[in-house]
């Protein structure tokens, strides 16, 4: 009897070590990346044993304050551009792991060489318009810049014809390009990415260049455990298959102090 | 088996909503919004092309027998249907309105086909700000033009209501919110859900209230070699009906209802004293203007229709954008290859319904009014407040549903379609008149 007792009360403990419960917030719409990220972890959190509630918000602005407002364990899939809209940037005590980094797009119908010196930039809300100038000016142009919703609406807007540059993300970028409707001719990170050089292997550009980092914040959790647990999941076959397909640059080998500095040093060029 | 859902719930929906007058399609798609919330893009657009197409179907059913327009589309059916039913040969009319819309349809498809492979390389056209702002100064002029019997300073005070409520929260042209006078909710926007449900659907459940009972005279028996032979004589009809209501189903705004009666003026100009004709140019017209009208929606992303303004912000929550599908010829082939199938399925179950099933689905209409407004009433409640809950905000959607029902029952005689349509386009429009003035 003793030992019946006994095992229940192992069973218990045991399952009540392995199944961690985590709320998992959803930020983005069906068919956005953080969609497709959060999705991903909701599986590979579930595989792991963590008893997972998912919020599907879908609202970045909702889905910041929901964070916030959580008492309980709880991440999200996050990016290093939100932080200059949202309440919410990168701490020692929310941030858990970077994804995976993606440089910035200079995409046009034409050469460089044959664009005129005032050019019009169509460019996503979020991004911020006085680094776009300066990045411009570096290449020789007077930009007249044009926001646009997302990144979407800017991939309209230069098959379009409305400006003669578009400043993009790397998917967007790369549907640019499929189309042959032209070339991306430069992008913010180093060497060479789905083809582009670099804007600062081709320009005298003697200022930081943003690029796009895509994180994961948590609260309330073991930030340590849970970095070990997502390395783990992003290491597996739907990652890597996600990863690959979309050309995105990761460092799975990168510390922890090392990749919060970046993490923290990039979000002030949003600002 | 999600599409075959879509579908199937889409005609089920549509075959009520066209019999019982009062419910159109935008009432229809705010009903069942927790059954969409699950649905990716193509389920809501098979969703939406099913209820709308069936619309056209059953709606003919009570202008026939009853002389009730089932949709605003319906009157020419309501005046020429009505002259079949005196004379006891309502069978006739319903069926060769049946025939009639089927062959609507495929023309809509044999046209569509046409245009879009000899344009395909083109359209990207569309997406030149340019060309986007000219096309909302069209759906604006509508807007102001065509409701409330062309009263335009009525219109114009609708549209300003929507751009205002519109303005809350962020805006599309830079980060950060507005307008949100320190109220922490305003942050997100006001929700379309209890706007809708104020401004449609209470508006909507007192003229169900005021609809009188009818009641169907004695018809004679009329068989289907009779319809068919009496159908085919009046091929030209149909095939007339198809063109100009195609082409009017393109016009913002108006679309189905110009269709309709474009072409029943036509035909009564050609035909004058032949009212099975004109039925059949008009009831054609109908389901070829009502396909037309999706296109711009389809290809281009701007909705040009009430309905097709719900549906759109239904989709762009469920992560549409005219580039989702990689390119427009990609468009081109979901319109083709995913939709175009069930297009004709809902086609052939529509002449089914329509026509050997008309007097089954009548009774739909005996029931009685007021159950019909309480159950309504009710749905509309819990689903506000459902839709809050799953917005994270039940208190907010209920304070606005009250607030918005009661500015619904002031504005009852008006239509507030230009209130909506601006309410949802408010931000596209802004950005598009921006970036205009600012290239």
């Amino acid at each position: 009897m003793n030992r019946i007792i006994l095992l229940i009360v192992a069973c218990v403990f045991t399952t009540s070590i392995v199944a961690s419960e985590i709320t998992l917030i959803n930020n983005g719409k069906p068919g956005g990346s953080s969609d497709a990220r959060t999705k991903l972890y909701h599986d590979g959190l579930t595989n792991l044993g963590y008893d997972v509630t998912y919020e599907n918000i879908g609202k970045l602005t909702q889905a910041v304050d929901f964070f916030s407002k959580v008492d309980g364990p709880v991440m999200m899939a996050y990016v290093n551009i939100f932080a200059s809209s949202q309440n919410i940037v990168h701490t020692k005590e929310n941030y858990v792991i970077t994804e995976y980094m993606q440089p910035l797009y200079l995409c046009a119908t034409q050469t460089v060489k044959s664009l005129p010196n005032e050019v019009t930039v169509a460019y996503g809300k979020s991004y911020n318009p006085l680094m776009i100038a300066n990045i411009l000016q570096a290449i020789g142009k007077e930009a007249t810049l044009v926001p646009y919703k997302n990144s979407s609406a800017v991939l309209e807007a230069i098959l379009g014809g409305d400006v003669h540059i578009a400043f993009n993300n790397q998917s967007k970028s790369l549907k640019f390009m499929k189309t042959g409707k032209g070339t991306c001719f430069g992008h913010t990170g180093e060497g060479m990415v789905i083809g582009v050089p670099s804007l600062t292997d081709q320009y005298a550009i003697d200022f930081e260049l943003p690029i796009m980092i895509a994180t994961v914040i948590a609260k309330n959790t073991d930030n340590m455990q849970l970095r070990k647990d997502l390395t783990k999941i992003l290491a597996g076959n739907d990652f890597v298959e996600y990863h690959t397909k979309q050309q995105l640059i990761t460092n799975a080998n990168q510390g922890w102090d090392e990749a919060f500095v970046i993490v923290h040093d990039s979000e002030k060029l949003w600002k | 088996m999600e599409q075959l859902f879509a579908v199937m719930l889409g005609i089920a929906v549509g075959t009520v909503t066209g019999v019982i007058p009062g419910i159109g399609v935008v009432v229809a798609m705010i009903i069942c919004t927790p059954l969409l919330l699950p649905m990716d893009v193509l389920e809501l657009l098979l969703f939406y092309m099913s209820v709308a197409s069936m619309v056209q179907f059953t709606g003919t059913v009570p202008s026939v027998y009853l002389g009730i327009p089932g949709e605003t589309n319906s009157l020419p059916a309501v005046i020429e249907g009505t002259k079949h039913t005196k004379k006891g040969i309502a069978q006739l009319g319903i069926g060769v309105s049946a025939l009639g819309s089927v062959v609507g349809s495929m023309v809509a498809v044999i046209l569509t086909w046409v245009f879009l492979h000899y344009l395909s390389s083109h359209l990207v056209f569309f997406f030149n700000n340019t060309v986007k702002f000219f096309i909302y100064c069209t759906v604006i002029m509508f807007c102001l033009f065509v409701y409330n019997k062309k009263n335009i300073a009525i219109n114009l005070c609708l549209c300003a209501l929507g751009i205002l409520l519109s303005f809350p929260g962020e805006s599309d042209l830079y980060p950060g919110f507005r307008f949100t006078f320190g109220i922490d909710d305003l942050k997100y926007g006001i929700p379309l859900m209890p706007l809708l449900i104020g401004f449609i659907v209470v508006p909507n459940l007192f003229k169900i209230k005021s609809i009188k009972d009818h009641k169907i005279s004695k018809q004679m028996r009329i068989g289907f070699n009779v319809v068919i032979k009496s159908f085919s004589t009046k091929l030209s009809s149909a095939l007339r009906g198809s063109i100009v209501g195609y082409f009017c189903g393109l016009v913002p705004g108006v679309t189905t209802v110009l269709s309709t009666n474009a072409s029943y003026s036509l035909e009564k100009k050609i035909n004058k004293n032949n009212s099975t004709k004109q039925l059949i140019a008009s009831e054609t017209a109908n389901n070829s203007g009502q396909f037309a009208s999706m296109l711009p929606l389809l290809l281009i992303g701007i909705p040009i229709t009430g309905s097709e303004v719900i549906l759109y912000s239904m989709l762009i929550d469920a992560g549409w954008s005219p580039f989702q599908f990689s390119n427009l010829t990609s468009n081109i082939d979901l319109i083709f290859k995913q939709i175009v199938p069930w297009f004709v399925l809902v086609n052939i179950i529509g002449v089914v319904i329509a026509w050997p099933l008309s007097k089954i689905i009548l009774k739909v209409l005996t029931v009685d009014k007021s159950f019909i407004v309480i159950v309504i009433g009710l749905i509309v409640i819990i689903l506000n407040l459902y839709i809050g809950m799953i917005d994270y905000r039940p208190l907010a959607y209920t304070l606005y549903l009250i607030i918005f029902s009661c500015c619904g029952i002031l504005l009852r005689q008006y239509e507030t379609v230009p209130l909506i349509f601006m309410f949802i386009l408010g931000n596209e429009i802004e950005g598009v008149f921006f970036r205009q003035f600012l290239l």
